[in-house]
């Protein structure tokens, strides 16, 4: 993760519209300042596990399958999945589900995903290329602070990466991604510091925040983890891991 | 996915107690309630919390705000308090015990 992302010991800057600096938290993560933030990409995370699973014989990793049922007894969980191939039936002492907000595990046990949705806008991440560090001296990110043009600005990682920025817009309006794209140059016109132009933008999607929680994480020999157990979008905590390497995702050296 | 890998640090710690240990599968309820209780009392009103620093005109929100900006800018020691309380993110680990 320090490889291939950006680590930094500056923490995260609040600024107005207007760009001035209205604070800043240093020291952001590690227990006793003994690590530092990494800014990484989801994706590029996603790759790092995948090449750590892969040194393990025990472990397969298998995509085109889609969970759509489960039944348990007190002895081992059976799930079926629907495939191009067709239906495929997997037994196993205990499953995780660990697939995401709209987790298909956590429907099918029918436990309610309780909390609320924020109705007033839908949030909106963009990922962009835009020389911050040139133009305004922005070196990792910063969080603006203003009722209507708020914003989220963060580096996804180390030199010739994108930035990301995510936003809010007032639910009412068009979340095709054509209406997002036309809207677009108005909303970076109020964000970006510095000339505010030879920006690329990679790509935006459109979301729901959510505030949820599952009434439950476990029903018997089946578990929810991460999204599909929690979602809250502004928590800010980017990943608290790396500070104990060997426990992380459970991949524990000694027991092979 | 914030605080999801802790889930999988503990989850993943938990599982293994259970099947390379023996221990009873009761510590899925123990997962169950410690990282629920991760979630609710830390992680969520923090993510509320973070959202209306950034966008609330409400005039007591904007007042712990400007508090909140205040202590950072001139309190060296709050910013060494506000990582600490991270730590609250993760409470249990449910570490495997140094055995075999």
């Amino acid at each position: 993760m320090r490889e291939r992302g950006l680590e930094t010991a500056a923490g995260l800057q609040w600024r107005n519209l207007k760009h001035e600096l209205l604070s800043e938290l240093r020291g952001m993560m590690g227990f006793e300042g003994k690590n530092k933030m990494i800014f990484l990409g989801q994706h590029s995370l996603a790759g790092i596990i995948l090449e750590h699973i892969a040194k393990y014989p025990n472990i397969k990793v298998i995509f085109g399958h889609r969970f759509v049922g489960v039944q348990q007894n007190e002895k081992e969980v059976t799930a079926l999945f629907l495939t191009a191939e067709g239906e495929k039936f997997m037994t196993a002492d205990y499953m995780v589900g660990a697939d995401g907000a709209g987790s298909a595990v956590r429907h099918c046990l029918c436990i309610p995903f309780e909390g609320f949705t924020w109705t007033d806008f839908r949030f909106i991440a963009t990922n962009m290329y835009y020389d911050f560090e040139k133009e305004a001296g922005w070196k990792y990110g910063s969080l603006i602070v203003d009722p209507e043009h708020w914003a989220v600005i963060v580096r996804t990682g180390a030199e010739g990466t994108p930035w990301r920025i995510a936003y809010g817009e007032p639910s009412h309006l068009d979340f095709s991604k054509e209406a997002i794209m036309e809207r677009l140059p108005a909303k970076y016109a109020k964000l970006l510091p510095g000339s505010k132009t030879g920006y690329t933008v990679e790509n935006v999607n459109p979301y729901f925040a959510h505030q949820r929680c599952a009434k439950n994480f476990r029903v018997g020999r089946i578990t929810l983890c991460g999204d599909a157990a929690h979602v809250s979008p502004f928590a800010l905590l980017f990943s608290t891991l790396g500070q104990q390497p060997n426990w992380w995702i459970g991949l524990d050296n000694r027991y092979p | 996915m914030t605080t999801g890998i802790l889930d999988a640090a503990v989850l993943g710690n938990v599982l293994n107690r259970i099947l390379k240990l023996g221990e009873s599968d009761d510590l899925l309820s123990d997962y169950e309630s410690t990282r629920r209780r991760a979630f609710l009392e830390f992680t969520n009103p923090l993510s509320i919390g973070n959202k209306e620093r950034l966008t609330s005109i409400d005039p007591e929100k904007v007042a712990e705000r400007e508090f909140f900006f205040n202590k950072l800018n001139t309190e060296p020691d709050f910013h060494i308090l506000v990582n600490r309380s991270m730590d609250k993110a993760v409470e249990e680990t449910f570490e495997v015990p140094e055995v075999i």
